[in-house]
């Protein structure tokens, strides 16, 4: 991988658009353990109308982040309220598929595990998943940002 | 508005700087081992990936204190949050907004 700090050579342009983010991620068992405890006490204080993690950038710069909503939405489409998720965040389709497919992979024995992993390594080798899905939801953001200026910042800060 | 009111106001602010502050610096360091696609994805993720990067890479990278430091200013916001329901300033302007 690329190090500055080693003074190694960094990498290209293409070599970081297909850098394997969700392949990494699924291939370290402590991380999906970690993500999965973290989301379940997110969650779990959420529904029990507790305060959740709050977003630093939101609450410092008064700009809500790409991610912002996006646990809300989760949480109505785990709840069936496909409007409202749709409301709050696109994105709560992939999320929810990203969380199911991260604790598969954290519960999954060693074997089958390593299969979907190699799966996964050679889907992003292939497409630069990652990079399409972080110019997406740029977008996205963007454009709630810039055309729907009022209304986002209402809903995401009510 | 009270004093008091302006104490809190002015700690809540401290809190969110200070975790922007720790959420930018462990951003950095993923930016400078993994590539700017880790940065973008933690950036997105809205802290929890970095969060918890940050906790799996703290011994390698020397950054115990930044992640305690983290760690502690999350848990304190937490709390914060939690008197500002019970104490009815639930009411003024969102404070801390979730993800």
């Amino acid at each position: 991988m690329w190090n500055r700090m080693e003074g190694r050579h960094p990498l290209t342009l293409k070599q970081q658009l297909f850098q394997p983010v969700i392949t990494e991620i699924f291939s370290q068992r402590a991380f999906g353990w970690a993500a999965l405890a973290a989301g379940a006490l997110h969650f779990g204080l959420i529904s029990a109308e507790l305060p959740g993690w709050s977003c630093p950038f939101h609450h410092t710069l008064g700009i809500p982040c790409p991610g912002c909503g996006l646990s809300r939405a989760v949480m109505a489409l785990w709840h069936g309220d496909i409007g409202t998720s749709l409301n709050y965040h696109a994105f709560a389709v992939p999320a929810l598929l990203f969380v199911g497919l991260l604790i598969v992979t954290s519960l999954l024995p060693s074997q089958p595990r390593d299969w979907l992993t190699t799966q996964t390594a050679h889907l992003e080798q292939r497409w630069p998943v990652m990079a399409i899905a972080m110019a997406l939801l740029f977008g996205y953001w963007l454009v709630r940002l810039v055309i729907f200026h009022d209304s986002y910042i209402a809903l995401i800060t009510n | 508005m009270d004093m008091g009111l302006v104490i809190y106001y002015l700690v809540v602010l401290a809190v969110g700087l200070a975790n922007l502050f720790c959420l930018i610096y462990v951003l950095v360091k993923m930016y400078n081992e993994k590539g700017i696609l880790h940065a973008l994805f933690g950036f997105f993720c809205c802290t929890l990936y970095p969060f918890i990067w940050g906790w799996l890479n703290a011994n390698r990278l020397r950054m115990y204190d930044i992640m305690i430091f983290w760690s502690a200013i999350s848990i304190f916001g937490i709390i914060l949050q939690v008197i500002l329901q019970l104490t009815g300033l639930a009411q003024q302007p969102d404070l801390f907004p979730e993800i």
